[in-house]
């Protein structure tokens, strides 16, 4: 098996978060590579209420959004966050919102 | 595996398909993908298969479950048990006597004839015995006595033939002890052993190993396997199983860990079933059919089945296996066609009429010489059938016999509707839908018939498949945004109700019915997103749907009741009937069949320039496509596997249960070949959707100095290039790759061709040449891993010389 960890963040804004996603890349040919990375999932903000609607689609309550900026990051061949990122890091119960398909996060949780 | 049986058709191809026509120096092997390439998905992914059902495609490990068929025996415990040496080993007594190497019995004085040299173990368990019956009196024997280990058992004599029993040992005696009781006749080939000989299950009261299957009674207990995996083991494993419930409902699986001790660190993380019941991840299996229950664990896993008081049934074919790697590449069959039958085991016994066993003859027919005859001037009266019961109604067979020695009249198959009347010798062959459990064949009478029959043969339909050769899949990064893709109770409803408990595209009981209520209204199901989109970016809704009284419907993208995209499709024959949008834009839309039995995936696409959280919505329409109308309360269709991507189009099916969920990037790298620098062909099969740049396929040196490429610009025209000391020359004018195309630049002395669909698109020339030897990189993308390719590749090959116009005509025409 390769070594895959998945990691969960909540950042304090999405700039933020783009800005430490394109700190992790390098550039082949004017495309942006991250390194050391299988997948990265920017969830964005978060629904914690969802919304409300009447029985013909109409909202009777928005939904309450987070507002921190999630992302979840799948890394391939790292043992650690890399720089920075610890910080943002956060635990969550199960899968908590987001899943990479047949890799469970419990299992695979970068420490 | 599934590879396996795709290449099967598949490797023949790469010779190309004239004789004489020359050899690629590579070809694409399906069967070969992970060793010729480095082939990257760091996730799961499904795929359609080769018999039109959406599956997992995962690698997995050894079977861990041991005796899993309940088909193991223990060694012979009776020595000489057909008696080629005389009376070694066994106790004559009484009146018993060797006679032609059997044991004989002709008198009525109480005689046991025992096995007296290996004797059955002190222990209870249970065993298999067989003997054969040679000759008899119609009257049964027994075992019986004192010493028996068996205790007092009545044992079918009544007729000839080799006759099987199932026996518990009682633990306190030691030997197979047989006793003539009424019998008068002979016996032989005497052989008992122990069932499940490991000791490999553990055996509720309830349960008993018997015909290979374990059967529980109809009281309650367990049946159970420890450590598979043994405790201390961590990991995913997909625990498989078929049942049978005769009696009752339901068996229960339990996530207990690998020495049953306990639950901790075990979860049944999901599940199926292919029957006609269903799964839940508590554990309960309801039904019939083939289970498939996935398990995470950090501490073993213990197979453990409860037969609970009044549920009798078996279970057969346990596994346990790891899923140990999820890089396996996909073969898809989207859009094949499934129109081959796939047969089960043989139905008929003695289709060969080499006995005039099992057959029941009505007036008229006769078995002798190895047929079966019906002859006109044997008829008496009454039908005219000769049959056996071997079918289930309702299910679809295919039967073959031979019509031999014919001389008049017609055979019809009274068993389905509209059979054919077969006259003449030959084989003959058809494909029906029971309607009787028996193979009723009936002779005319009318006509005066006379005829033979033989090789008489019914094989279930099983399944169907395709000749198609599928195609490799590669596949972007993307997330099923819809949560609850298949469990449509958790989506909202307005107007309408869902009911559970229908067969979906995987195979499996887990679609829903759609079912309008009977108000003037949209009926609307909405399976929900969760997740704010990216404004001005195109979204893909896609969900599967299977038309039942409604045959029209309408998929959305569905934010709001005045912010939504959709389009309409008439399900009868995938023709578009209308699209629109309030308050947002469409930018596309699709339907593919999926399969063979009526499931169709439709996809709309759509964008807005503010972030909606768009759900995957479905509306029933009535038959003259209003999405308003007055239902009646029972009507509907159904619907299964909802997905919202931030894609342009529908990648392959994401399932979710209450997280988004993503597929990782695929990519397929590192390739190596020998390629000719001064001549040569580059040629690939397929379809791409993208609508990025993508590297169809590039042979370089492993850098980009010189490389041939052909490649996709902006999702709007394949294209052929050469590249000579970073010279690029281009050909543009392949068009789009929406559906399959044959494509292939060719060079050599300094003229560069694209071909396209059996033409030739254009022709430029080049400057230089690229040095010998170094064209031996071949990749899905370009050289270092950018802009993979995203598509559906049928067939890759590199040809080391320049092909001439004929057989780049022969290579390219679709």
């Amino acid at each position: 098996m390769k070594n895959i960890l998945i990691g969960k963040y909540e950042f304090n804004s999405e700039e933020q978060a783009k800005d430490k996603i394109l700190a992790l890349g390098t550039e082949i040919e004017g495309e942006y590579t991250p390194d050391n990375i299988d997948s990265i999932v920017e969830l964005g903000f978060l629904i914690i209420t969802p919304g409300t609607y009447d029985p013909d689609g109409h909202e009777i309550t928005p939904p309450v959004y987070s507002d921190k900026y999630s992302v979840d990051v799948l890394w391939y061949d790292k043992i650690k966050n890399p720089y920075g990122w610890a910080t943002y890091q956060i635990n969550v119960q199960g899968e908590g919102a987001h899943s990479f398909f047949g890799v469970p996060y419990q299992e695979n949780k970068m420490p | 595996m599934y590879i396996a049986i795709a290449n099967a058709i598949y490797s023949s191809t790469l010779q190309g398909s004239g004789g004489g026509f020359p050899k690629a120096c590579f070809g694409l092997d399906y069967n070969a993908i992970t060793s010729d390439f480095t082939f990257t998905r760091n996730s799961f992914a499904t795929r359609v298969n080769e018999f039109g059902l959406i599956e997992t495609v995962t690698n997995l490990g050894s079977d861990l479950v041991q005796n899993g068929s309940f088909d193991e025996l223990g060694s012979e415990r009776v020595l000489n048990g057909d008696f080629e040496n005389g009376e070694n080993d066994w106790n004559f007594g009484g009146d018993w006597t060797l006679v032609n190497g059997t044991a004989e019995i002709q008198s009525s004085t109480q005689s046991y004839l025992r096995s007296d040299n290996d004797r059955v173990p002190l222990t209870v368990k249970t065993y298999k015995l067989q003997y054969e019956v040679i000759t008899t009196n119609g009257s049964n024997l027994r075992l019986a006595g004192g010493s028996s280990a068996f205790g007092t058992i009545t044992l079918d004599s009544s007729t000839v033939g080799v006759k099987t029993f199932y026996l518990t040992s009682n633990g306190t005696q030691a030997y197979l002890q047989i006793n003539q009781n009424a019998f008068r006749g002979s016996i032989d080939n005497i052989s008992l052993k122990q069932v499940d000989p490991n000791d490999d299950w553990i055996l509720g009261s309830n349960w008993s190993i018997e015909n290979n299957i374990a059967t529980a009674d109809g009281t309650q207990g367990y049946l159970t396997q420890t450590g598979t995996p043994p405790i201390g083991t961590s990991g995913t494993y997909k625990f498989e199983w078929t049942q049978e419930i005769t009696s009752g409902t339901r068996f229960r699986i339990f996530p207990r860990n690998g020495n049953d001790s306990s639950q901790s660190g075990v979860t049944i993380v999901s599940g199926s079933t292919t029957g006609s019941g269903s799964f839940s991840t508590g554990g309960n299996c309801v039904g019939s059919g083939t289970f498939t229950a996935y398990i995470e664990t950090t501490n073993g896993f213990s197979v453990k089945f409860l037969a609970e008081s009044g549920n009798e049934g078996t279970i057969d074919n346990v596994s346990v296996v790891e899923v140990i790697e999820d890089d396996v590449p996909r073969i898809d069959y989207t859009g094949s066609t499934f129109d081959i039958p796939v047969l089960g085991d043989e139905l008929v016994v003695n289709g060969d009429f080499a006995t005039d066993t099992n057959w029941v003859k009505q007036s008229g027919w006769s078995i002798a010489n190895g047929v079966a005859t019906f002859d006109i001037n044997d008829y008496v009266s009454g039908n005219t059938n000769i049959y056996q019961t071997c079918m289930v109604v309702g299910k679809e067979y295919v039967l073959t016999f031979d019509i031999v020695d014919y001389v008049q009249g017609t055979l019809q198959i009274a068993s389905m509707n509209g059979s054919p009347q077969w006259s003449g010798n030959g084989t003959k062959t058809v494909k029906f839908i029971a309607t009787q459990t028996r193979i009723f064949m009936n002779a005319s009478v009318a006509n005066n018939t006379i005829l033979n029959i033989d090789n008489v043969s019914i094989k279930e339909v099983t399944a169907y498949t395709t000749t198609d050769k599928g195609a490799f899949l590669l596949e972007p990064i993307s997330t099923n945004l819809a949560i609850y893709s298949e469990d449509a109770s958790q989506g909202i409803l307005s107007n309408c109700t869902v009911q559970s408990g229908f067969v979906s595209p995987s195979g499996s009981l887990n679609a829903y019915k759609l079912i309008e209520d009977n108000t003037n209204s949209i009926k609307l199901f909405r399976a929900v997103n969760n997740s704010s989109t990216t404004p001005d970016t195109s979204y893909s809704s896609s969900i599967f749907v299977k038309s039942d009284e409604r045959t029209k419907v309408r998929v959305y993208g569905y934010h709001l009741a005045n912010q939504y995209f959709y389009v309409d499709y008439d399900l009868t024959n995938n023709s578009y009937l209308n699209s629109g949008s309030s308050n947002a834009q469409v930018d596309g839309y699709s339907i593919e069949d999926i399969g063979d039995n009526g499931w169709k995936r439709i996809t709309i696409i759509g964008q807005k320039t503010a972030s909606y959280s768009w759900d995957v919505g479905v509306s029933p329409l009535n038959d003259n496509g209003d999405v308003t109308y007055l239902g009646d309360g029972t009507s509907g269709l159904y619907i299964w596997g909802a997905q919202l991507e931030e894609l342009p189009y529908a990648s392959s099916y994401i399932p979710t249960s209450g997280t988004t969920v993503t597929r990782a990037q695929e990519s397929c790298l590192d390739g190596t070949v020998v390629a000719n620098s001064d001549e040569g062909v580059l040629y690939w099969e397929g379809s791409s959707p993208t609508d990025s740049t993508v590297l169809i396929s590039e042979l370089s040196q492993g850098n980009i100095t010189n490389a041939v490429r052909l490649y996709y610009q902006n999702g709007s025209d394949s294209r052929g290039a050469i590249r000579v000391s970073n010279v690029q020359t281009t050909i543009n004018g392949g068009g789009t790759l929406d559906v399959t195309k044959k494509i292939a630049v060719v060079w050599g002395n300094n003229v560069v061709d694209f071909w396209v669909n059996g033409v030739k698109v254009n022709t430029d020339t080049y400057v230089g040449s690229i040095p010998e030897g170094v064209l031996t990189a071949l990749n899905f993308a370009q050289v270092g891993g950018a802009a993979d390719f995203i598509g559906r590749t049928k067939d890759l090959r590199v040809y080391c010389k320049a092909l001439t116009d004929d057989e780049l005509t022969e290579l390219t025409t679709i």
